[in-house]
């Protein structure tokens, strides 16, 4: 070509050393020159491309646009440089495009200008650009995530703080509130902090209390308890129910109990006390009355087996004299009845009427002891059906007396049957007794009320008796009557208010003389 | 094994063994058996140890013949050095001795003593009668008893 003649050699060799493609076009557009770097670019020939529009280099959609643009730079040529436009598309031989990068520089030649062209393949470059804009949108993004972390984070702290301190202000308003008594303790021996129920509990300011170490507080004998309590929440270990007396302002002491939980790490034990004084007051006075219920069991059993001692011997050991007076008198009188007048004989009468009655009394003061000292056992006990018996007993032994029993029907209790049979049997016995010189016995057996209880009674229409010796009936050995009037040992009775004492009730009666008596009892639990 | 012996008339052999420290009732008890006309040999034994050394020929009665052994045992409860029960107890155990009759001849009418008395093995419980028209009674029932109605066990010889 002409133009590729025009320039010179040195001026191609030039040319060729650029490391950029270089593409010379004409002011028709057509290339008119190309270096071995353009070549390898685009991929065409250098004949291939020599004499044909520049356009061939862009792609097809674009090549309008171009053939625009190429007209206006040839109506003011003036040099460009690289970098001022980037976004250009190139188009290889083989259709591939890649963004390049272009400068213009128009020559005046004689055959017109030529826009010389100088094209850098730009891929690397876009891709580094577009590689630095990807890290940087992701550093942005990151930035973005990390700020969001930071500000959720910051509102949560915000929120925490808030919620802190409505937290220790409701702590604080509990440990000032508090019925119960709050502290917080150093492992130094000292009262931290108290709330006001204590000034309120020992009356002693809460300066006062936090200016000695609390021990001197203490009771002298809990002191050394106390000291074995602290050393344990020294050593991390929770209190739990832990009590001691504390001094008050006025001398006196309080009970508290402790629950107590220790912080080794700040050296501190929170504590709440109750004031447990009542309680244990109480608890003390139970116990002493325990002690004294104990004591009396005691002397009680010791009494009982006193008496079983007593009983023993008495039963063994008073009986034996009595046979020997009874019985030598006996042998007085058939072997010695020619040298005894009828004093002697009468005297010798007396002795053994006298040892006799004695065994009686022996006897009877045995099953008084035996009524005391034998085990109960409560049951469910037909009363009506117990008195029936006893009456047809009494009956059968004297059928010759005229007498009337009169039993209300039905009448149960709870109580020792053996018990209640010998009570009965004592009651109903005395009933006979004191009826025998009736001419028509009436005993009866029935229920009525007393003071809101049921209480039993044992009527008769005999002797009956004085109510002003009342009170002497229940004795032990005592008597309103005199032997040859009614006999007896004067223990029936006694016997019967002790059973019915056993029983938890008690005994009563009501009498006239010549006009009947009649005996109420109660038992507890009917 | 032993033959039984045929009821042996001879009185001298149906001894009877009063344990009892009591003189006023050794007396007592021997007029009683008198005027009952029971006229059985009567050994007397005033405690215990006396009763034991008797059955098992110890002591005082070392060399006496063990295959003569009373009809009947009247046994006193409260006994100088070895009371009642104890010598009751020994009886029992004792293979030569443990069929004895043993009829319990107390002032005790106490609970205690009866179940405790039956419960050793006591044959009989009698309480003594103050009244000694009654004692009289009671020994007579319990010399027919005892020595006339009641078939004694064989004697167990020691092989």
């Amino acid at each position: 070509m002409d133009i590729g003649r025009n320039l010179t050699k040195n001026n191609i060799k030039i040319l060729e050393f650029i490391p950029d493609a270089i593409v010379i076009v004409n002011s028709d557009g057509r290339i008119v020159f190309v270096n071995s770097q353009a070549v390898k670019v685009f991929g065409y020939n250098r004949d291939e491309m020599i004499g044909k529009h520049v356009e061939m280099l862009v792609p097809e959609r674009l090549r309008d646009l171009h053939v625009g643009h190429r007209s206006d730079y040839y109506s003011r040529p003036t040099p460009r440089p690289m970098g001022l436009c980037v976004n250009i598309t190139c188009l290889r031989k083989d259709r591939s495009e890649f963004p390049a990068d272009i400068s213009l520089s128009p020559i005046e030649t004689e055959e017109g200008v030529l826009v010389i062209s100088d094209i850098r393949d730009i891929t690397e470059r876009k891709r580094a650009e577009e590689e630095i804009r990807r890290l940087n949108e992701d550093l942005e993004r990151r930035i973005a995530e990390r700020t969001a972390e930071l500000k959720a984070a910051n509102m949560h702290l915000e929120q925490e703080i808030v919620e802190r301190k409505a937290l220790k202000e409701e702590r604080d308003l509990f440990f000032t509130l508090s019925l119960d008594l709050q502290c917080i303790a150093g492992f130094d021996g000292f009262f931290k902090q108290l709330n006001p129920e204590w000034e309120k509990a020992l009356g002693w300011k809460t300066e006062e209390l936090l200016a000695k170490p609390y021990i001197e507080f203490v009771h002298p004998e809990d002191r050394r308890p106390t000291s074995t309590e602290a050393q344990r929440l020294s050593f991390g270990k929770a209190v739990i129910s832990f009590e001691n007396r504390y001094l008050c302002k006025d001398g006196s002491y309080k009970w508290l109990q402790w629950n107590a939980f220790p912080s080794v790490e700040r050296q501190l034990t929170y504590a709440t006390a109750r004031d447990v004084t009542e309680r244990k007051e109480m608890e003390e006075e139970i116990k002493k009355l325990n002690k004294d219920l104990e004591c009396r069991a005691m002397q009680l059993e010791v009494a009982n087996k006193e008496l079983e001692a007593f009983s023993y011997s008495v039963s063994h050991d008073l009986r034996a004299p009595l046979r020997s007076m009874d019985g030598f008198s006996q042998a007085l009188l058939e072997e010695y009845i020619a040298k005894l007048d009828d004093q002697g004989k009468d005297y010798l009468g007396r002795i053994r009427a006298a040892s006799q009655r004695m065994a009686q009394l022996i006897d009877d003061m045995l099953s008084l002891s035996r009524v005391t000292r034998s085990e109960m056992h409560r049951e469910p006990v037909d009363l009506s059906q117990l008195t029936a018996e006893i009456a047809a007993g009494f009956k059968k032994s004297q059928p010759e007396r005229k007498a009337e029993f009169i039993i209300t029907p039905g009448l149960v209790a709870y109580g020792d049957q053996h018990l209640l049979r010998i009570a009965l049997e004592n009651l109903f016995g005395n009933a006979w007794k004191f009826t025998g010189k009736c001419q028509e016995a009436r005993i009866g057996f029935g229920v009525t009320q007393y003071e809101g209880k049921e209480a039993f009674f044992v009527r008769d229409n005999g002797a009956g008796f004085d109510m002003t010796y009342a009170g002497k009936l229940f004795g032990a050995f005592q008597r309103l009557h005199g032997m040859k009037e009614f006999p007896g040992t004067g223990i029936g009775l006694s016997i019967v208010m002790r059973i019915i004492h056993r029983h938890g009730g008690r005994i009563w009666a009501e009498g006239k003389v010549e006009q009947g008596a009649t005996f109420y009892f109660t038992l507890s639990l009917t | 094994m032993s033959n039984p012996q045929p009821a042996i008339s001879n009185l001298k052999l149906k001894i009877i063994l009063l344990v009892e420290d009591n003189q006023d009732d050794e007396v007592l008890t021997l007029r009683a058996l008198r005027q009952n006309n029971i006229l059985n040999e009567v050994v007397v034994a005033r405690d215990g140890v006396e009763a034991l050394d008797y059955l098992f020929a110890a002591g005082a009665h070392k060399g006496r013949d063990t295959n003569i052994m009373p009809q009947v045992i009247l046994l006193d409860l409260k006994l100088p050095k070895i009371d009642g029960f104890e010598v009751l107890k020994r009886i029992r155990s004792d293979s030569r001795t443990k069929h004895l009759p043993v009829v319990i001849l107390t002032s005790s009418k106490e609970e205690k003593d009866l179940i405790n008395g039956y419960s050793l093995g006591a044959n009989s419980y009698i309480c003594k009668p103050v009244d000694f028209e009654n004692f009289i009674e009671a020994v007579r029932q319990l010399g027919l008893y005892w020595l006339v109605l009641n078939e004694a066990p064989p004697i167990i010889r020691r092989s």
